[in-house]
């Protein structure tokens, strides 16, 4: 016995057999066999106090097991602990077995004394007490195990160890940083922090690297004011965005229908404010900076005749008198091909910019329209969209009344918007009835529409026929017979409509989506008659202008002839304001595209006025003393008109791009106009709107807006294209005066301001045979990319069924699964009813581990517990920290056994 | 200018909060809502930015758990939906959301939702992914300053 016990300290103080400790690690790991080797040497060693140590060690070794299971993650330096004891383990049996014996033994007693103790009360109290202790245990172990690491950094380290030490040293490293993401309650934490701290300063050290905490604690305090400076960013950038607030706030309160209107409107805001800046920038500020002055020539001065009520204000209001001939106007540009020391190419840069705000329209329409496709095709997945709502609505971070008012006036509306599309998406009554009354509404609108049409057609012609009789002649209805036609047709049309949708009994979104359909398909009525009376307009100047250049070409040459008579040669003083000009259609149609977003702007905010804001006030005032209830009867509050307002806004877009290019003020007018109706919406819908009786959804995607923005674009652009091609140019006002047609200032920019070889390659690329395999090719790729994505987009839903088909299965299985384990449960439950009445005692023991030899049934169904957390890492019963023990016993057998 | 008053709290715990409550009786060990100081730390931790979202989760199924028999079933649906929006839904309505949101995340068709269930519908939340963008089950502190 002397002899092996010998040979064993040897070993040890060599300290270099690896293999043998990790052998003997292994047996004390699994439980049975260590108990089986210990009981070997028991028979061995007959002292009794042995024994008893040997008793406590293995409840302490079962322990450790136990917690082993339950925190994976930090195993590998419990198992080093367990390596370190068993050689304290050893170092104190050979030291027992010379002559030190007692003296040792009078050591330990207390210690053992105490731990029974504290294992009496660990039976007794809560599980989590049981922990602290157990910690405290181990920081016991963990002093006896420095004072083992002391005694062998004392000698020389062999490469072995020194590998080991850093291995645990690493570990240690390991537990402190992901301390703070373990699921422990903090005592504990803070425990086993200070100890992991003192373990790697003792021995970093010791192997020559001490910096380590230092640079950790660094990057912790980088990672942190990261995080935080990316918080921030977040915020900060959310801040950027316009009205992000206001309309987050009417969100709340309306639905995102309401919404969506008003982030179209911001977003016709940021359009208007790119085409705003480029004719700002390159048209209107170059001429008025580096152009010639007011009053230079006959194209900047105001008429003789004008003179006198030029600045007067209602001439201004009409843009007529110095509003006429200023920078605004296309007229008052001077057709000098550069301007100033910049030698600035001002008709050049006036066609470029004409040009480019609509084929930046374009671009931008178009590449929202791909883009919301693209948004509208990935992100809709509803499969848990309810419960979503339910857990993940509230923002913790709210801190403030107003804001969590909001919020849950959000919640509920979302709540109510999700209600409303399940319930559409369960209705399915009588189809055959509602598809009779969508035909028959459908027709009805049809008849409404060709209606409309053909009065707006008769009335266009016989206006015709009054312009031609002279419009002195007839009676003020006469005169003005299209417009009110036109604003009669465009109020009670939409109201018609309205009362016809009720019929189909839509889904509210698609309903939207129908009416706004239709009131467009009203509004181009008025927009083509609109066209057609200026191209009138346009015919009649023209022929003005010929009379105009006739007289003024024959007065010239009289006027010559009269001069060459003297032999002077004087040059001709007239003062600009004199000189004779011709009618600038150019200006005209200008003038009147102006005039029009002025008196639609007016209109709308009259309307505001009057009809949300004034009704509201008489609603709630008059409502103390009237007949019968206003607020819930008759007048009520009005709701917000989506579809009305979306329309306005394209229509007005519309004509921004049309008049664009004779007004260059068009732009910042928009502008103007788009930002106060910004305010005064957001006011007057949170101030004098209801929200909408039902609540719905927009459609994730304003795809809707955008393609009738895009047809308007196309619509307006048409006219504008036309002008610009087929008529030629007034001959003294605009940057094109004295040309052909306004595109030749290409082609006179290309001859004297390129070199010839351009010219001539340009030249070359416009020939037909050229040109036209070249658009043979782009409609070849446009075939090609257009049939590809109809591909992607057929594999996209198909990929779509798929996985949706695997989430059904996988919800049968699980079910499955789990219907099996509920009885497995029930099983279980009986069996351990059972043994509960044989020995409730003993099954408490066996679940914390202390019972030397559990009964089968009662083992099957505790250890199966710790067991499963082993694999499963941040499992449930890890997180308990101030809990009850009633709930936790529970948690731990529910999971546990959904996973078998 | 004077500065009459100096308030600093957790948004967590504004008065707003509908869950405020719920927070405190399921941090504290004594399940009343008094905490200690280890209590307040173990919240801190859980609700930090750095806090994996296992434990979020896991603390986000114990505060809708308000009768605390571990599973989630309908009457703490409803009180929850009832907090979140101010008993403005009508009973139909509460109801019907409760029912949707059991067919929903139910994987194992006992009617109501075990942890399980909770935290495998809830890891997939939007707002959970990001957690930092939206809050979900965060704190800030609040510095208000009535002038």
């Amino acid at each position: 016995q002397e002899r092996q016990s010998g040979r064993r300290r040897k070993r040890r103080r060599r300290s270099g057999d690896k293999k043998e400790k990790k052998k003997k690690h292994q047996r004390r790991r699994s439980s049975s066999s260590a108990r089986d080797g210990r009981e070997e040497r028991q028979t061995k060693k007959r002292e009794s106090s042995k024994k008893q140590r040997e008793k406590h060690f293995k409840e302490r070794t079962t322990e450790r097991n136990e917690e082993e299971a339950q925190t994976s993650s930090v195993k590998a330096t419990k198992t080093n602990k367990n390596i370190n004891n068993e050689k304290t383990r050893k170092t104190k049996t050979a030291e027992r077995e010379t002559e030190k014996r007692n003296e040792k033994k009078m050591d330990k007693s207390p210690k053992t004394i105490e731990r029974k103790e504290s294992e009496g009360k660990n039976t007794d109290k809560s599980k989590e007490r049981k922990k602290h202790k157990k910690s405290e245990e181990d920081k016991e172990e963990q002093e006896e195990l420095d004072k083992e690491q002391e005694e062998v950094r004392s000698e020389c380290l062999s490469p072995e160890e020194l590998e080991k030490l850093k291995e645990a040293v690493d570990e240690r490293k390991k537990l402190i940083q992901s301390l703070r993401v373990k699921p422990w309650p903090m005592k504990k934490k803070l425990v086993s922090l200070r100890e992991s701290q003192e373990f790697v300063e003792k021995y970093e050290g010791a192997l020559g690297k001490g910096k380590g905490r230092k640079i950790y604690a660094y990057k912790v305090i980088m990672t942190k004011k990261w995080m935080k400076f990316e918080r921030d960013f977040e915020n900060f950038k959310t801040t950027l965005i316009p009205w992000e607030m206001k309309i987050k706030e009417i969100e709340s309160h309306f639905g995102s229908s309401v919404a969506s209107y008003f982030i179209f409107l911001r977003w016709m805001y940021g359009i208007n404010m790119i085409l705003f800046c480029l004719t700002f920038g390159l048209v209107m500020v170059p001429e008025a900076l580096m152009g010639r002055p007011y009053g230079s020539i006959p194209r900047k001065t105001v008429p003789r005749a004008e003179e006198a009520s030029a600045m007067d204000f209602a001439v201004l209001w009409d843009f007529g008198g110095y509003a006429q001939y200023s920078v605004l106007f296309y007229g008052f540009y001077n057709n000098q091909r550069a301007i100033g020391w910049l030698k600035f190419r001002m008709p050049l840069s006036y066609f470029l910019v004409g040009v480019g705000t609509v084929a930046y329209s374009y671009m931008v329409v178009i590449r929202t329209m791909a883009r919301n496709a693209n948004e509208s095709g990935i992100g809709d997945d509803n499969s848990f969209n309810f419960s979503w709502k339910m857990f993940t609505s509230w923002d913790y971070l709210i801190g403030n009344t107003e804001t969590a008012d909001n919020k849950f006036a959000s919640i509920t509306t979302s709540f109510k918007e999700a209600i409303l599309e399940e319930q559409e998406s369960r209705k399915d009554d009588n189809i055959h009835l509602t598809r009779f009354l969508r035909v028959l509404a459908n027709f009805l609108v049809l008849c409404c529409l060709a209606g409309s049409g053909y009065l707006i057609y008769f009335v266009v012609r016989r206006s015709q026929k009054f312009a031609l009789d002279g419009l002195e002649n007839h009676t003020w209805w006469e005169r003005n017979e299209v417009n009110m036609v036109m604003s009669l047709l465009g109020m009670f049309c939409p109201m018609l409509f309205d009362v016809i949708s009720t019929l189909e009994n839509y889904h509210p979104r698609v309903a939207l989506q129908w009416q706004l359909g239709r009131i467009f398909a009203l509004f181009l009525g008025n927009l083509y008659t609109f066209i057609i009376a200026l191209m009138d307009e346009i015919n009649l100047k023209r022929k003005e202008e010929m009379i105009v250049k006739y007289n003024i070409t024959t007065w010239e040459n009289s006027f010559n002839g009269t001069v060459s008579e003297n032999s002077t040669a004087t040059p001709i003083s007239l003062h600009p304001a004199d000189v004779p000009r011709g009618p600038c259609w150019e200006t005209m149609v200008g003038q009147e595209f102006v005039r029009l977003i002025i008196s639609d702007t007016m209109t709308t905010y009259i309307t505001l006025l009057i009809g949300d804001f004034l009704r509201a006030v008489l609603v709630r005032f008059l409502n103390h003393c009237w007949c019968w209830d206003l607020e819930a009867g008759f007048p009520s509050y009005s709701e917000f008109d989506v579809s009305g307002n979306v329309l306005g806004l394209i229509f007005n877009q519309g004509m921004i791009w049309m008049g664009a290019f004779y007004a260059p003020c068009l732009p910042a007018l928009n502008l103007l106009r788009l930002h106060i109706s910004m305010y005064l919406q957001c006011w007057a819908v949170m101030c004098c709107n209801v929200p909408q009786e039902r609540v719905f959804k927009a459609s994730g995607s304003n795809n809707f807006y955008m393609a009738m923005l895009l047809v308007i674009l196309f619509l307006s652009t048409l006219p504008a294209i036309y002008t610009i091609v087929t008529i030629p140019p007034s001959f003294d006002c605009g940057p094109f005066s004295g040309k052909n047609r306004m595109f030749d200032v290409i082609h006179e920019t290309l001859e004297s301001d390129f070199p010839v070889w351009f010219s001539k390659v340009f030249s070359y690329a416009s020939n037909p045979g050229l040109v036209l395999p070249f658009i043979l090719l782009m409609v070849l790729a446009i075939y090609y990319l257009q049939s590809t994505s109809k591909n992607y987009k057929e594999a996209n839903v198909k990929l779509k069924k798929k996985l949706q088909m695997q989430n059904e299965e996988n919800k049968k299985k699980n079910k499955r699964a789990a219907l099996k384990a509920q009885m497995d449960l029930e099983e279980a439950r009986k069996a351990s009813s059972q043994q509960k009445h044989v020995s409730p005692r003993r099954h408490y023991y066996s679940k914390n581990g202390r019972n030397p030899a559990p009964p089968v049934g009662d083992r099957s169904l505790r250890r199966s517990a710790p067991r499963t957390y082993q694999h499963v890492n941040p499992g449930p019963p890890g997180y308990l920290p101030g809990l009850p023990r009633q709930s936790e016993t529970r948690m731990h057998r529910v999971p546990s056994l959904q996973r078998h | 200018m004077q500065i009459e008053g100096m308030k600093l709290y957790l948004s967590l715990m504004a008065l707003d909060n509908p869950f405020r409550q719920r927070i405190a009786e399921v941090f504290s060990e004594d399940g009343e809502g008094n905490m200690t100081l280890d209590d307040f730390l173990d919240m801190f931790s859980v609700l930090s930015e750095m806090a994996p979202r296992d434990l979020k989760a896991y603390y986000a199924f114990k505060i809708y758990d308000f009768n605390s028999d571990d599973f989630i079933c309908k009457s703490d649906l409803e009180k929850t939906l009832n907090k979140l929006t101010r008993n403005e839904l009508t009973d139909d309505e509460v109801r019907m959301v409760c029912e949707k949101v059991i067919d929903e995340a139910d994987l194992d068709n006992d009617g109501r939702l075990s942890l399980e269930d909770f935290q495998h519908m809830i890891v997939r939340a939007p707002e959970f992914l990001s957690l930092k963008k939206n809050g979900f089950f965060s704190y800030k502190i609040v510095l208000e300053i009535t002038v």
